[in-house]
């Protein structure tokens, strides 16, 4: 019996250091950026920043444009710019299925359907939307079967649509919800919304009607976060633009680290607005008000 | 054995007797007390309180002589060498003032503050307060208090006393301490089925409205007791201009809903939002307009639902929190001035500043530019991040810091050596 609980006890004590250790040994090892295209013509506010297959969507928001650029042995090249008429203002971009783009234009408030390379598609297209049919979207999300979640505003809901736009079904926001601000779909196909103004996330399980409190009580560690993103192990990254800094999540909700802080020198941020995360876990954030964009690897 | 229960006896003896003595069971005689120890022997130094003693209204243990029913004779760990703190003194005797079912709870009561209103010793008003009626109230209400004291008409109870509507230490029944929900606690007085009633509410059934939406419930310039500022169609009484036509089945009903109804007037205003690259979000929410303008009538200018501070603050709940902690604060920020930056529509600025920030904005203010200072403009670059150039915000955070002078370091040296740092020492 002693024998037993003697196992038990010191299993338990070698798990938790493990964990522990698991816990702190996430490092952000700035890897540098861009802070201008390949025609030298610096990044003015970029607030949008896409993770595609084979290359990095910046939307170039203070110029009006997007820049395209590859990266290769953790750098950041070439700076294809490329201007959209259709969308004036890109502040949100989300990457989809064959290294499609979704942008947001803040002028039109409107989604817009880029192609792999930065040029126009369409607009997104509301189809069989339940009312109120005047969305208004906030942020969006692709899951891996190139469905979209669109955070709409005007509707207090995530609409979930097929990929060419037909309406599938809607998760109505929680009741006690403040201001959400972003959404992420995980790789099961769980949907997350970023509660901004109570610093909590909310969960939904694939295909379930309601959300569930997955991680809250986050004031602690996060001003006002903005965007919230899911990496291939689950975890969530959350980045806090009023102080500049990246919050960790756990798979299971639980607070995991707090990393970066304010400045204006490499590695620093000043009021980051959105990141994304590569294949190989290389984290890309839009360091908004350091006008470039600044990459990290993630060990 | 035997040691185990005469242990456990004397354990038991000394636990009773303890107990006795906390709760001073003794008599005057056991404790071989003075006669008049407990009260009458005070007043050989403690004279002042005769007159105290002469009082209309006294505390019951003051009545009958007995200071030891609050203080220790002997000391005290609290002020005033009271028996217990201030703050529960009161609840030895006393029941709870606050109902487990309040609605709404008078702060001073729930921190404990009886004798804020009430003198502990005596009185010349009734319950020991320590002064009449809405003299009491005002005492720490002093800017509803100055207001009253200004405006033209005033709200008939409220001349008379709080209490009319208001009750002192909790309320199960309404918000503010009202006895009652605030239309049921209005229309217990104002008939609502009044020729005149009807007549002023344009035969708009609004007997169960929220009539805090128009009406000041305390006092007004303006004879209805209506709120400052009142939205031109209510003021000109053509409530039909948003609302369906009073003898319709739904006359409360808006033509139009949300946003669309306040843009048959305010088209230009609308235009001009949804024209600008950045919204402010609130404004396309379900709610829209109505999420921070009340549509009637408000105390605040631009008909806002609360004090603009308030409002805002509702949202960016860390920009005030972080603004309370600051040592320099921005004056617009701390006088809840918001909209003196930032447009709370629209905008093409970044943060929805009415100007880009930050040289065009903060000198529209500011003067400084005008004279020398340091180099700033585009040409100049910040040497911590060539992609930026130097402009106020370099050195200044907008709201405020913990440092003196809006600065984002403790010194100006370290501020100046984040680029200079070929002057370190």
């Amino acid at each position: 019996m002693m024998r037993t609980i003697l196992s038990v006890v010191c299993f338990l004590t070698v798990a938790c250091t493990f964990s522990a250790h698991a816990a702190d040994s996430v490092k952000f090892k700035p890897l540098g950026g861009a802070s201008q295209d390949a025609g030298n013509i610096p990044l003015k506010n970029p607030e949008g920043v896409a993770c595609g297959k084979s290359a990095i969507l910046v939307a170039d928001t203070g110029n009006g444009r997007f820049v395209r650029y590859t990266l290769a042995n953790d750098e950041l090249k070439n700076g294809v710019a490329v201007k959209v008429a259709q969308v004036s203002y890109p502040l949100r971009l989300k990457a989809g299925a064959m290294d499609r783009v979704l942008a947001l234009d803040g002028k039109t408030r409107k989604i817009a359907r880029l192609a792999a390379d930065g040029s126009f598609v369409g607009y997104l297209d509301y189809q069989n939307v339940p009312p109120p049919v005047d969305v208004v979207p906030r942020s969006m999300a692709v899951d891996a079967k190139d469905n979209t979640y669109i955070l709409d505003m005007q509707g207090e809901r995530v609409l979930v649509l097929d990929p060419g736009g037909k309406y599938i079904r809607h998760v109505p926001m929680p009741k006690e919800y403040g201001f959400v601000s972003d959404l992420a779909v995980d790789q099961k196909g769980a949907l997350f919304v970023l509660d901004s103004q109570n610093a909590r996330v909310y969960k939904a399980a694939p295909d379930a009607s309601t959300f569930q409190i997955f991680a809250s009580d986050l004031q602690s560690y996060l001003n006002y976060a903005v965007t919230i993103d899911i990496d291939s192990q689950g975890r969530v990254y959350l980045l806090d633009q009023n102080d500049s800094a990246v919050v960790l999540l756990g798979p299971d909700g639980s607070f995991q680290g707090r990393y970066l802080s304010f400045g204006w020198k490499g590695g620093q941020l000043n009021s980051p607005t959105q990141a994304c995360i590569t294949e190989n876990g290389t984290l890309v954030i839009a360091d908004r008000n350091n006008n470039r964009i600044q990459i990290f690897k993630i060990q | 054995m035997r040691v185990r229960i005469f242990s456990f006896l004397t354990a038991g003896i000394l636990l009773i007797a303890c107990v006795q003595c906390l709760f001073a069971a003794g008599t005057d005689e056991q404790f071989k007390l003075k006669p008049g120890a407990r009260g009458n022997l005070c007043l050989k130094c403690h004279n002042s309180f005769r007159e105290k003693m002469t009082q209309k209204y006294q505390h019951t243990p003051l009545k009958k002589n007995e200071c030891t029913g609050c203080h220790n004779a002997h000391s005290s760990a609290h002020g005033k060498m009271l028996a217990v703190d201030s703050g529960s003194v009161c609840s030895a005797c006393h029941p709870p003032m606050i109902s487990k079912t309040a609605k709404s709870v008078h702060k001073v009561v729930a921190e404990g503050g009886c004798m804020k209103c009430h003198d502990p010793h005596s009185a010349a008003s009734k319950d020991n307060l320590v002064k009449e009626g809405k003299l009491l109230c005002f005492t720490c209400h002093k800017a509803l208090g100055g207001k009253l004291a200004k405006v033209k008409h005033r709200h008939a109870p409220v001349e008379k006393d709080c209490l009319i509507c208001h009750r002192p230490h909790s309320s199960d029944n309404g918000p503010f301490l009202l006895k009652n929900d605030i239309t049921q606690l209005c229309v217990s007085c104002h008939k609502t089925d009044k020729p005149l009633f009807i007549k002023k509410h344009m035969g708009y059934p609004v007997a169960s409205s929220r009539c805090t939406g128009c009406h000041d419930p305390h006092g007004s310039d303006s004879s209805g007791l209506l709120l400052k500022n009142v939205h031109s169609p209510v003021s000109k009484r053509m409530c039909n201009q948003c609302h369906e036509e009073s003898t319709s089945p739904t006359p409360l009903n808006t033509k139009k809903d949300g946003p669309a109804l306040c843009r048959g007037c305010h088209n230009e205003m609308y235009n001009k939002t949804f024209d600008k690259n950045r919204i402010h979000w609130p404004v396309v929410s379900k709610e829209g307009c109505l999420g921070c303008h009340n549509p009637h009538a408000s105390e605040d200018k631009g008909l806002l639902r609360k004090p603009m501070a308030q409002l805002c603050g509702e949202c960016h709940i860390d920009t005030m929190k972080r603004l309370q902690k600051n040592v320099s604060r921005h004056e617009p920020v701390v006088e809840g001035r918001c909209t003196e930056c930032h447009d709370p529509h629209s905008s093409n600025n970044l943060s929805l500043t009415r100007k880009p920030a930050d040289f065009d904005l903060c000198t529209s203010c500011h003067d400084w530019g005008q004279h020398s200072t340091h180099p700033i403009g585009e040409k100049i670059r910040d040497p911590r991040n060539k992609n930026l150039s130097v402009g106020c915000a370099s050195c200044h955070r907008t709201h405020g810091t913990e440092f003196r002078k809006m600065l984002y370091y403790p010194t100006t040296t370290e501020m100046c050596l984040q680029c200079h740092e070929q002057l370190k020492r």
